[in-house]
């Protein structure tokens, strides 16, 4: 049952990721197409690009887009992490190595999810200057 | 002794009659490594932002680098294959695409016979936005 659950909850963030990391791949490889669409300046990837430091900054102070971030991080770690687990107790390794590498994905995946909550929050609270 | 039939990592490539559904399911498994490899280091990465200009632009410049910048290209392909063909795998998961039930007549047919149309429209899909976002990437737009 609990497995169940979890793939159900794998496919279901599968079917989201494809919204929230295709608008963030949109927007940080396709920003040539949405300056054709007048797009660029609102999604922030217009001047320099969406790597430049002033467009970085844009979003990091958008709600919208701390929303999404924090939606992709905790969505993208469940889907890719569990995505994993998976592949791996399909391979023929003995079951105490499946449980610590369960394990190890579990503390991987928090450490990470602090990481990155850590930085998006910040970003968005107190960000560094344009020329810091 | 019952026989080991577990192939392992091996029998992702090969098992015998595998057809262009199993070796997509192969190149899903194979991106979706790739993609959550990618994410565990971006978010450190990408965390360097909240010390300042001066010190994203040093990891930019690092990142940037022609090597790196094409291991990027090749992970912007994996999501455009890992997110198409896995709109597809949950159509196919939640039974849609593949045709009502059927008696089982010689010549023998399974689900994944009904199921390539979908399959070759995915893949259309898959190149028609690759070849675009390269484009794009590769700033021949």
């Amino acid at each position: 049952m609990r497995e169940s659950k979890l793939w159900f909850f794998h496919i279901l963030s599968g079917a989201a990721l494809i919204i929230l990391l295709g608008l963030h791949t949109v927007i940080m490889h396709f920003d040539t197409v949405l300056g054709w669409l007048g797009l660029a300046q609102a999604l922030g990837s217009a001047d320099g690009g969406p790597l430049a430091f002033g467009n970085v900054l844009m979003r990091m102070q958008s709600a919208s887009h701390t929303a999404v971030y924090l939606l992709l991080l905790f969505i993208g770690l469940f889907h890719g992490l569990y995505g994993l687990r998976s592949l791996i107790f399909e391979l023929p390794f003995p079951a105490r190595a499946k449980h610590a590498v369960a394990c190890l994905l579990v503390v991987v995946g928090l450490v990470v999810a602090f990481w990155g909550s850590y930085t998006i929050l910040s970003g968005y609270f107190n960000p560094p200057a344009l020329n810091q | 002794m019952a026989k080991e039939n577990n192939l392992g990592l091996a029998g992702w490539f090969h098992a015998g009659r595998y057809g262009p559904q199993r070796y997509s399911y192969t190149l899903q498994r194979l991106t979706g490594i790739g993609i959550i490899t990618y994410l565990l280091i971006h978010v450190f990465v990408t965390g360097t932002k909240i010390q300042g200009a001066t010190v994203w632009q040093s990891v930019m410049d690092a990142v940037l680098h022609p090597v790196l910048h094409f291991g990027e290209f090749l992970l912007f392909i994996a999501i455009i294959i890992h997110a198409i063909n896995g709109f597809r795998l949950i159509w196919v998961e939640l039974g849609s695409f593949l045709g009502k039930p059927f008696k089982t007549h010689y010549p023998y047919q399974t689900c994944l016979d009904r199921n390539r149309g979908f399959l070759a429209v995915t893949w259309v899909l898959i190149v028609v936005v690759a070849v675009l976002g390269a484009a794009d990437f590769m700033h021949w737009l």
